[in-house]
Formats: structure tokens, C-alpha cells, sequence
């Protein structure tokens, strides 16, 4: 532990001694009772009071009414007018010539229940952060339909686009959004502690064809109209059959754990459908990437440290697609591999893309080559680096146009901004929001196509912010290691990852920045 | 757009010293007893008065002392001089203090402390600072000032009679001139340098 964390970890070690005083407030509830009411005195009171007609009161320790039901006798004082102790000892006093009793019963103060909560609030996320800093949630733009209030995250745009000269145009899938109306809402929010530059963000509108029928994009932007759709009958994975969580597009998801000495291992999934498609076919798959990206980004980001802008300055005039790095091409995409006539298996095609948040759908078109033979196909990929949502085989009946539809209306707090629209409809300009800032973006969808699959492309960049706890590991050195040796640091940083993998996930959705 | 943050933390700042601030008891330093002492002492609890300015008998217009006894009309106190018996109806507001509830002595140091450890969660201080700790720490503790507290007229002048020293009201016999204070241990003077 660097000595930052352990001047934190005192702090925090003093607010719990500081508020442990808190914890021991206590309130008292006093009751009188006239002499005749004996019977009601509270028995929790471990002192019994009874103040005298003459003035005087007997304090009573162990107290207990006569058999008699006449006197009240315990051990303790008897104080005077201005109560300086008169006589100590057992006392019997008469009932009688007693003007009140009093109890009073000391009990903890509800403002420790309040104290406590807070209390350990605070102390969780400190150590949250302090444990796991490179956990908390980034994003780049997050998109939801601002009329469903699920949560369902449906896209997240331009994760890779980390500095102004990575800006890129980035196309995902709205697959489980189904407009029924004429008017699509999206909500798009700064849910991480990043300033997003957003230049544009448009719907492209395509016309499935029939209601059964769906439309995938492929890595190069074009469109295919799919039919028949058809899950896996068998996926075989390292742990064993993994058809079930394949078989839908639900959310519930493929995904394994990395490897513990080298995070660029990886693993196969094997793949077999029970029948084959008559004419084009295509192996569409939806996925997202774990957060196994996020952590080497953060990683770098925290060995970049105080010298991160003169990173990014040497990035900006050397601009380089973070797609193209070593690093990017050994954590790799998804690849599809299909067995040749000789029985050999082939790469015939890859899908991927940056972003651990929304699940994004593709269709990779088969090679007239292996359309013979398509019952049958590999996944290869990094080992947990990313989370498989569903795959299906498709019977694709060719390539599509499609339409741009611009935002016809941008909201904010519920007010309409026809700023942030003048901003977004013009290519020249850009929209910069912060953390917590949440935008709905209107869409009027063409009236002409009578069953639209919606598609979000969004142009920009965003920058994460440093954290403070992320200076502490400043090492131009290892930024060197990670773009030039970057196999040895993967298995350098495996081990590292291994101790925050399994709460990463939760850790990460829980760190999400929303203003109150 | 302009940036209402800082405005915010600001406000809310005030508000909570403000509310705090509220919570004042008056008593001098060392007459209020601990929760746990009351079980065996038998002095009243301190009350500060705020007089009607109609009021002709020479007492000060807001002043505070031990509370003697209460009776159907009557407030009787004993003050820093001497022995005061007031009519309900000459009194404005009245705040009586039955215990130290030692919220200022622990609560402002804890919600300071928790303010300073909250730096450690980064940029999350916006939220953590604000909401955890001067909001509901604040409210938190304010609401533990209160609890030893009464005010009247919110509440009727009768609910402080069993706070008294004398709950059972004032004794006719009793010799007024010969009440005395409860005794207080003089506290040592702060060192200044």
C-alpha cells in the first residue's frame, strides 16, 4: 500500500473513532407517574425517583414495591432541597407520602441509526475505490429508450475514440429496441467521469422486409436482410455445454474468466446447428467485451499518470486506430472459423468491437467457399474478454439501403435545448457533456418503411478523467511495456486483473455517475 | 451554461450550519448532565426564556436558568441572580435543555472528519460530501441536538413540568431564598496560544 492509501486508510480508521463517539448517543425517556399509579412505573428504569411532598427525593437503585403495596424499597439516597446527599442506605418509603415518581430509561439516539448508515457508506466506498480504482465505471456515451423504463442500455457509442485524433463514427445495433410508433426516444447520458465531445448521433432506419424477418450489419457497414434464424443445437465451451445461454438474444450471457498467467490466452467454442441454409447464409452474433479491455485501458491511463496529456499529445500527432495496437490485436475480435473440404479449420470472418457496456449484434456472411458445410463452426477468442449474448445461423437474402434520420428534437430536464440540436445537426460543431448530463434525443421515423430496424450511428470522442488514485503507479517504462512488449505485460498484469475480476462487474455497474 | 455547483455546495453548507446553528441550548458550559447521569441527579433541566417587553417586573428580557417547578400559570426559575417566578402569559418562547446530548462535542467532528475522509472518492466528493455528510450527517446530528430539547409555546408549557427539579410543583414550604445552583465544576480557561 502506497503511502496515499495509507494516510486514507488513517483518515478513515479516525472517522470511525470519531463516530463510534456518535454511536454512543443516547437519549433518555422520562416518565412521571402519580403515587397511585405505582403500578404503571416503568420497570426498565434501573433508578426509581420519588420525590418527597417536603421537597426531598430518594434516589433508588434495585427498587421494588412492597409486598404490602404500600411502600417502595431500595438501595440509594436521600438528597435535600438543593439536593446535596442527606443520608445513604436502604430506604422503605410510604407510598403515601410520595408526590410523584419518576424513571427514566436510557436509550440509543435513532440519529445513530442515520450516523451508522452513513457512516458505512462512506467507509465502503473509500475502500471500494482505494481496493479497486480501476473499477469504476466509464463509458463514453450510453443510449436507452427514454421510454422504457427497464434500464435496458441499447448502445454505447465510440468506445474507442479515448482522444480527439481517435474521433470515429461508430455504428450499433438497437436490436431489442422495437419502435411501435412513429416517434423513437433515446436518452443519451454521461453516466462515467469522462467529458463525451459528441458530433453527431443519427438513427439509420432499414426496412426488415417482413415482421419475422430481422437486419444485420456487418463489420464493413453494409446491411443484410436475415431470415430463418436458428440457434446453435450444440455449444461446447472449455466449461462444458453452453447451448441454453446462446440460444436467446436476453441478456443472459456466454462469458468465461481470464487466464491467470497470461491475459492474451485463448479458448475455443465449438458450434453445431441442425440444419443448413439454402443460399447465403450468415453467422450472426451478439456480444459486448468484458471488462478486461476497460482495466488495461485504465491500466495504461494509471502508468501514464501526471504524464498522460503528453501522451495524448503524442497521440494526437501520430494518430494511430486504437484497433490497430499490439495490444488491441492480442486481445483480438471474435473470430469464425468454418472446416474446409479437407476438414481444416478456416477463419471466415470476425466480429468485435470495443465497449464492455452495450451488447452490440453482427452478421458475418459465409464464403460461398464453406456453404457447403455450414453446420459446423468455431469461436475463437481471447479468454475472458468477452461476453456472448447469442449466436444464430441465418439464411440472408441479400444487401439493403438504408435511411438517415437526424434528431428532430433534443430535450434536457425536460425543457427542449435547441442549442444542443443546433449542435448535432451541424457536422462543424459538437455537444460536450459531463457527468450526470442526460439528453433525449427525438426521432421522427420515416413513415414509408413498415417494419424498421433501427441502427445508431454516432460520431466522436470522449476523455476519461484521471483519478487520483491512478497517479500513483506513474511509470513511463511500463507505458512503453504495454506498446511494445505487450505480450510480457500480459502476463505481467495477469495475475493483478485475476485479484479484481470476479467484483469488477458488479463494482463497475455500481460506480455508474448519475446526478441525484 | 453556467455551472451551479458550486452554488449548490454553498447553499447546502449554510443551510446545515444554519440548521445546526438552530440548535443552540444556552446552557453554560458544564450544567447540562450526560443522558446516563440523570438516572441519579435531581436538578431540573435549563430553560432560556424570551420575556413579552410588556412585562413590567425587573427581570431581564431573555435570560436562562434551572428549571424550578411548573404550575398551572406559573414558570419558576432559578437564575444566574436569583429566584424568578414568571407568568405563562409574560413569556414569548421558552427552549428548555434536559441533557447534554454531546451531538456538537462528537457529531461536528465525526461530519467534518467523514468531509475529509470523502475527499478520498475522487470526484464522487460532489456527491459523497454533500449528500452522506452534510446532508443526512448533518441532519442527523441536528436532530440529536434537538432531542433533549422543547420549545415552547410549540409545545405546551405543562410538557416541561416533569423536567423540573420539582415535578410535582412547587412546595409550599419550601424557603425560595435558600435554593441553590447546582454546582458546576469550573472548566479551565482555553489556552489562546
Amino acid at each position: 500500500m502506497n503511502r496515499a492509501n495509507l494516510t486514507i486508510l488513517l483518515l478513515s480508521s479516525s472517522l470511525l473513532l470519531l463516530t463510534t463517539n456518535c454511536f454512543n448517543f443516547k437519549s433518555v425517556k422520562r416518565t412521571t407517574t402519580a403515587p397511585r399509579d405505582y403500578q404503571t412505573l416503568d420497570q426498565r428504569s434501573p433508578y426509581l425517583k420519588a420525590h418527597m411532598k417536603n421537597c426531598r427525593v430518594f434516589v433508588l437503585s434495585g427498587w421494588l414495591i412492597g409486598q404490602d403495596e404500600q411502600t417502595v424499597a431500595g438501595h440509594g439516597a436521600l438528597l435535600g432541597v438543593n439536593r446535596d446527599t442527606l443520608q445513604t442506605g436502604d430506604f422503605t418509603v410510604s407510598i403515601d407520602s410520595v408526590a410523584i415518581f419518576e424513571t427514566n430509561v436510557v436509550q440509543t439516539s435513532p440519529a445513530v441509526a442515520a450516523l451508522t448508515i452513513v457512516t458505512g457508506i462512506s467507509a465502503a466506498i473509500t475502500v471500494a475505490c482505494l481496493s479497486n480504482p480501476k473499477s469504476c465505471f466509464g463509458s463514453c456515451p450510453t443510449f436507452y429508450n427514454a421510454d422504457d423504463t427497464s434500464g435496458v442500455l441499447h448502445a454505447e457509442g465510440y468506445s474507442s475514440s479515448i482522444a480527439p485524433a481517435l474521433e470515429a463514427t461508430d455504428l450499433d445495433a438497437l436490436a431489442r429496441l422495437r419502435p411501435e410508433d412513429s416517434t423513437l426516444r433515446l436518452a443519451m447520458t454521461n453516466e462515467a467521469l469522462e467529458t463525451h465531445v459528441v458530433r453527431q448521433v443519427d438513427l439509420i432506419v432499414v426496412e426488415q422486409g417482413s415482421k419475422s424477418g430481422r437486419v444485420f450489419k456487418d463489420t464493413m457497414g453494409n446491411f443484410w436482410q436475415a431470415e430463418k434464424l436458428q440457434p446453435p443445437s450444440m455449444s461446447l465451451a472449455a466449461e462444458g455445454d453452453a447451448t441454453a445461454l446462446l440460444a436467446e438474444m436476453d441478456g443472459e450471457e456466454r462469458f468465461s474468466l481470464a487466464d491467470s498467467t497470461n491475459l492474451a490466452a485463448q479458448e475455443i467454442i465449438t458450434l453445431e446447428f441442425e440444419s443448413r441454409q439454402t443460399g447465403q447464409a450468415g453467422v450472426v452474433i451478439a456480444c459486448r467485451q468484458t471488462l478486461l479491455s476497460t482495466y488495461l485501458l485504465y491500466q495504461t491511463l494509471s502508468y501514464m499518470g501526471n504524464k498522460v496529456a503528453d501522451w495524448f499529445a503524442l497521440l494526437n500527432k501520430h494518430p494511430r486506430d486504437p484497433k490497430d495496437t499490439k495490444l488491441s490485436n492480442m486481445l483480438g475480435n471474435i473470430e469464425i472459423l468454418a472446416a474446409d473440404s479437407a476438414g481444416t479449420w478456416q477463419v471466415v470472418g470476425s466480429v468485435g468491437e470495443h465497449g464492455p457496456l452495450a451488447t452490440d449484434v453482427y452478421v458475418v456472411p459465409l464464403p460461398p467457399a464453406v456453404q457447403s458445410n455450414p453446420a459446423r463452426f468455431q469461436l475463437r477468442m481471447n479468454r475472458g474478454n468477452w461476453r456472448i449474448d447469442y449466436v444464430a445461423l441465418a439464411s440472408l437474402s441479400g444487401t439493403i439501403g438504408s435511411r438517415r434520420v437526424k434528431p428532430a428534437r433534443v430535450m434536457r430536464a425536460e425543457i427542449a435545448d435547441d442549442r444542443a440540436l443546433e449542435l448535432l445537426l451541424d457536422e462543424r460543431f459538437v455537444l460536450t457533456t459531463l457527468p450526470g448530463d442526460k439528453y433525449i434525443l427525438e426521432y421522427n421515423l420515416p413513415e414509408d418503411v413498415q417494419y424498421p430496424e433501427v441502427f445508431l450511428e454516432s460520431r466522436g470522442y470522449y476523455l476519461e478523467w484521471m483519478r487520483q488514485e491512478w497517479l500513483a503507479e506513474e511509470s513511463p517504462g511500463q507505458v512503453a511495456g504495454i506498446l511494445f512488449s505487450t505480450e510480457s505485460m500480459l502476463r505481467k498484469l495477469a495475475p493483478e486483473y485475476k485479484k479484481v475480476e470476479s467484483r469488477m462487474e458488479e463494482t463497475f455497474w455500481r460506480s455508474r455517475f448519475a446526478k441525484p | 451554461m453556467p455551472n451551479r455547483r458550486p452554488y449548490f455546495h454553498a447553499v447546502l453548507f449554510a443551510t446545515v450550519v444554519f440548521a445546526l446553528g438552530c440548535s443552540a441550548t444556552h446552557a453554560p458550559r458544564g450544567v447540562l448532565s450526560k443522558p446516563a447521569e440523570l438516572h441519579t441527579e435531581a436538578y431540573g433541566g435549563w430553560v432560556h426564556l424570551e420575556l413579552d417587553h410588556e412585562f413590567k417586573e425587573p427581570v431581564p428580557f431573555v435570560f436562562g436558568g434551572e428549571l424550578i417547578a411548573v404550575s398551572e400559570d406559573s414558570v419558576f426559575v432559578l437564575g444566574e441572580d436569583k429566584f424568578h417566578a414568571l407568568p405563562v402569559v409574560v413569556i414569548k418562547k421558552a427552549r428548555l435543555v434536559v441533557y447534554d446530548s454531546q451531538a456538537g462535542s462528537a457529531g461536528g467532528p465525526a461530519i467534518a472528519g467523514g468531509t475529509l475522509v470523502s475527499l478520498s472518492h475522487g470526484f464522487w466528493w460532489v456527491l459523497t460530501a454533500p449528500i452522506l455528510w452534510w446532508s443526512i450527517g448533518g441532519t442527523a446530528v441536528g436532530a440529536r441536538l434537538r432531542e433533549p430539547m422543547l420549545d415552547y409555546p410549540r409545545r405546551p408549557i405543562a410538557d416541561f413540568r416533569q423536567y423540573a427539579r420539582f415535578p410535582q410543583g412547587l412546595p409550599p414550604a419550601l424557603n425560595r431564598q435558600t435554593l441553590q445552583r447546582k454546582p458546576v465544576q469550573r472548566q479551565p480557561p482555553r489556552k489562546r496560544y
